[in-house]
């Protein structure tokens, strides 16, 4: 059952109708739990093997954690006023090396389950081409794994968890099967977003009632989640798939079109399921947070970061960056630095500043680049990424002197457009690792950039992608309503979102809206037998 | 207070359930959908006012091809109707009988038996299925049909309530269907047809192989139905004999039978034992000396008549029914019998354009013709000039 089919709005329905009809509120997630167990079912119910062992493994190591924090608790008042203060920081440290061993237990069995199925033929293929670079006899076998359904966002979702427990952030969730709403919750488990426990958990255990301009708003985010990827996303991946399909056939102009075109696809892809996602959490009550902020119209990678699937991004940056970027390896060769000669000059001290920040960066984003996929084309796009960061962070100065000495403001709107247009350009060149099949044919992508330029060849090309001159206007179109769309919400001063300030319209416009935007879906969106759907992209991580 | 709000919105959300269902269903029904001969013919057959055909045709592609209804009309002053599809399935007989009876009370239900003679399978083919069930209204036969039927059920059956889920992208071919849909409109508009249904391709039979038509009237060979299509034609028979339907009239039409098709011909013949232990008539024209000295030149292929071939035909076989099986000449009112005399008119003027194509189509080429504001517009075009 996927997000964009009928029988997902039927099953979406009938859980709203038991939702809140049941009498009991503070039982209302009860149904929530049943639905989601029911959806992972009809994907696949032996893989949600994997989730149960997580969630299990989740709540006892959380317990555990807790307990050992308590105990600690307990034995400090109890020796309150036998030991010293060296005693006490003595024993903390002593149970914080116990809590961090125990958390450590957590994140090697969840995160190791997924870097097995994820990542283990990927590494033992490359270790098999450099054993026999060697002409080594050994060869390590390679295993038919399956991924679980959502195993990286559960997994990063549930780890989150236990982090925030060890940091005692989070109380543990005494009733297992509370957490395993937490980690199943049906709207976000097949491409997320990756919530945090607080912000998540009480919203789902909290019984909410019928409220109608919620259950409104939810429908018409769904609606426009149908449209981006029935309408866009999913006509614009034919011929996606038809470049990836045969790809040392395509020219470079044809190449530079499926970039361009991958751009739109894969936003209309990610961001509508997560419309639908939000859309549907909505319709109970459950706020989930917003995983793009109009990425496109960044000004920086880094910001394009902050814009583009946001729950990942805090997630990495709360779990990975922090505690590589304030960890005492990094503290110390970032002071050992400005102790030097070169720390002491302005561009040492600026380095020897941002040196922390700046590798963590690199890291996050090589981590970023692997969860993508298991190829070395994701470790480039990982690697393009996080050295465009590293970059800007380290010669951010060098920029800033640049724009006063020729005398450019951040508000002036053509340099606003230039960055824009610059960081889109790099984010592109991301998207090339993505469409290529591997890292040898990225490279081949980019020198055909550059020296195989022919519009005719490329007209012709991509006239023959498997849509027609009608499907690419479509897209075109689509894409055309996607922007108009951004830049309202872009503009919008007061923070609403364009549902908000649609109710604030006339009726007979806002009917209007929905009735065009339904029968867009209905008439234009790739469903059906006639057709076969695509996945969503995210689906696969 | 909290009443009036409740009841504005419940109007509200009726209004754009109500409107959307109207659009949709409006879409589903006349734009996007598989336009063809088969959606039109079988539209114009539920457009006929109610007991005004004396002679339904059902099963496949030789139906409409065979006997034209408004020559048939002014021969022998019965009205009749193809209601037919192409390579129409086996499964789907019971429904074809069902609706016929629905809608119409026909004195004689002539049924053509192509659809159990396959010696392949027809019944899993999606095009065959949906050239008919997916132009029957929904309705309780139809919902039967789609319930009972494994192949369907294999296909999803949500896509033959909905149809617009298989064909929404047929907004990519416009305009090529525009004439069919607007001719559609005008049908619909008109309320009746003028060929009733029938479809021609203006074009002759190249025959270079043996064939075996002028041996076949004496030809006693029989083969078995194949095992599932023999099962098919028992439980047609036994819902027929339960139904005590006395208005049957299998059929078996003419064909050229080369060495490909000649099994078939056997099949046909197997066919007659099972379809007279039932009790019920079968003519195989097959076997039929008069039919099977009709040449090359009266076919349009191996399987279907040309208009030559199918003039011969309807003269032959309405002589058959009224004279054989007492089919008396049709009591229409005055606005029927107006509609019928318009069809003979057109009639004529078609087959006359007709045979200007023929002479046009010096590389015999495959032109098919059936009705469409297009053809109408050509025929009447010819027969202004002609005079």
């Amino acid at each position: 059952m996927t997000y964009t089919s009928l029988n997902f709005i039927f099953f979406v329905l009938a859980t709203a109708l038991v939702y809140f009809v049941l009498p009991f509120k503070k039982y209302r997630w009860t149904v929530l739990l049943a639905a989601s167990i029911f959806f992972y079912c009809t994907w696949s119910y032996q893989l949600g093997a994997f989730m149960l062992f997580t969630t299990l493994s989740t709540y006892l190591i959380a317990l555990w954690l807790n307990r050992v924090s308590v105990k600690s608790k307990a034995v400090l008042k109890e020796h309150k006023s036998e030991w010293s203060r060296d005693d006490k920081k003595k024993y903390k440290n002593k149970t914080k090396v116990r809590m961090r061993l125990v958390m450590t237990l957590a994140l090697l069995l969840n995160f190791g389950i997924l870097a097995f199925l994820k990542y283990y033929n990927f590494f033992a293929g490359s270790l098999n081409d450099i054993l026999g670079a060697f002409s080594l006899d050994f060869s390590a076998p390679s295993l038919k794994l399956i991924l679980p359904l959502g195993i990286s966002f559960y997994t990063f979702q549930s780890m989150g968890y236990i982090v925030d427990v060890y940091r005692e952030k989070t109380a543990p969730q005494k009733n297992p099967l509370k957490l395993l709403l937490f980690v199943s919750f049906f709207p976000q488990i097949i491409q997320g977003p990756i919530s945090i426990y607080d912000q998540l958990a009480v919203q789902l255990f909290e019984g909410h009632d019928f409220d109608f301009t919620r259950f409104k708003h939810g429908c018409e985010l769904i609606m426009w989640g149908f449209f981006k990827k029935l309408v866009i996303a999913d006509r614009a991946v034919i011929a996606i798939t038809a470049v990836t399909a045969d790809y040392n056939k395509f020219g470079g102009t044809t190449l530079t079109f499926t970039v361009l075109l991958y751009a739109l696809q894969l936003y209309a892809d990610f961001s509508g399921g997560i419309d639908i996602s939000r859309g549907v959490a909505q319709i109970f009550g459950v706020d989930m947070i917003d995983n793009f902020k109009r990425p496109y119209f960044s000004r920086s990678i880094n910001e394009y970061w902050r814009r583009w699937h946001i729950s990942l991004g805090a997630w990495l940056k709360n779990y990975l960056f922090y505690p590589v970027a304030m960890s005492n390896a990094f503290i110390t060769a970032s002071k050992k630095m400005k102790g030097t000669r070169f720390g002491k000059t302005a561009a040492g001290a600026h380095i020897s500043k941002v040196l922390p920040t700046s590798v963590a960066s690199l890291i996050v984003f090589l981590v970023v680049g692997i969860w993508h996929g298991a190829s070395w084309k994701y470790v480039a796009f990982g690697a393009w990424n996080g050295m465009i960061i590293m970059v800007s962070i380290l010669l951010e100065p060098l920029f800033i002197s640049a724009k006063d000495k020729l005398h450019i403001k951040d508000t002036n709107i053509p340099f606003m457009l230039f960055q824009m247009f610059r960081t889109f350009l790099i984010v592109l060149v991301g998207y090339v690792f993505d469409v290529a099949p591997s890292f040898s044919q990225a490279m081949r992508t980019f020198w055909l950039f550059f020296t195989n330029q022919n519009f005719k060849l490329g007209y012709s090309q991509i006239s023959d992608l498997g849509l027609g001159k009608k499907d690419y206007l479509v897209v075109l179109i689509g894409g055309l309503i996607i922007f108009i769309a951004s830049i309202i919400q872009e503009r919008a001063k007061n923070g609403l979102d364009i549902r908000h300030m649609l109710d604030q319209k006339p009726f007979i416009l806002r009917f209007a809206l929905l009735f065009v935007a339904l029968i867009s879906i209905v008439v234009f969106g790739i469903y059906g037998s006639g057709y076969s759907a695509a996945d969503f992209v995210y689906a696969q991580f | 207070m909290k009443a009036k709000l409740y009841i504005t919105r419940a109007i509200k959300i009726s209004a754009f359930i109500l409107l959307s269902a109207l659009v949709i269903g409006f879409l589903q029904e006349y734009v996007l959908c598989h336009h063809d001969a088969n959606r039109m013919r079988l539209d114009a057959f539920y457009i006929e006012d109610k007991d005004t055909i004396d002679v339904a045709m059902i099963g496949s592609s030789e139906m409409y091809s065979g006997v034209s209804p408004a020559l048939l009309y002014e021969k022998y002053g019965v009205t009749s109707f193809p209601y037919a599809t192409a390579s129409s399935t086996a499964a789907a007989m019971k429904t074809q009988i069902k609706e016929v009876e629905r809608n119409q009370s026909p004195k004689l239900i002539v049924i053509e038996i192509n659809c159990f003679l396959y010696g392949t399978d027809n019944e899993e083919k999606e095009s065959s299925i949906r050239n008919y069930i997916d132009n029957v209204p929904l309705n309780g036969n139809k919902i039967e049909y789609i319930e009972t039927t494994p192949a369907v059920r294999d296909l999803g059956r949500r896509e033959f309530y909905f149809p617009i889920i298989k064909y929404h992208g047929v907004w990519n071919d416009f305009p090529e269907p525009w004439n069919k849909m607007t001719s559609r409109f005008t049908q619909d508009m008109r309320g009746y047809t003028y060929l009733r249904g029938y479809k021609t391709t203006a074009q002759k039979l190249n025959v270079n192989e043996k064939i075996y038509n002028p041996t076949l009237p004496a030809d006693e060979t029989r083969n078995d139905l194949e095992p599932r299509y023999e099962v098919f034609l028992r439980e047609f028979l036994d819902y027929c004999k339960e139904q005590k339907y006395d208005n049957l009239l299998f059929v078996r039409f003419p064909h050229i039978v080369k060495k490909e098709t000649y099994k078939r011909f056997t099949r046909g013949n197997a066919a007659f034992d099972i379809i007279s232990e039932y009790g019920f008539n079968y003519i195989n024209f097959e076997r039929d000396e008069n039919v099977m000295t009709y040449t090359a030149d009266d076919y349009y292929n191996y399987d279907h008549l040309n208009i030559y071939g199918s003039v011969k035909f309807t003269d032959y076989f309405g002589k058959i029914i009224t004279e054989k099986y007492k089919v008396p000449k049709t009591v229409l009112d005055e606005k029927n019998t107006e509609q019928w005399n318009e069809s003979v008119d057109f009639w004529h003027k078609f087959y006359d354009y007709t045979e200007y194509r023929f002479k046009q189509n010096t590389k015999n080429k495959k032109i098919e013709l059936w009705e469409t504001n297009d053809l109408i517009n050509k025929v009447e075009a010819y027969a202004a000039k002609q005079k």
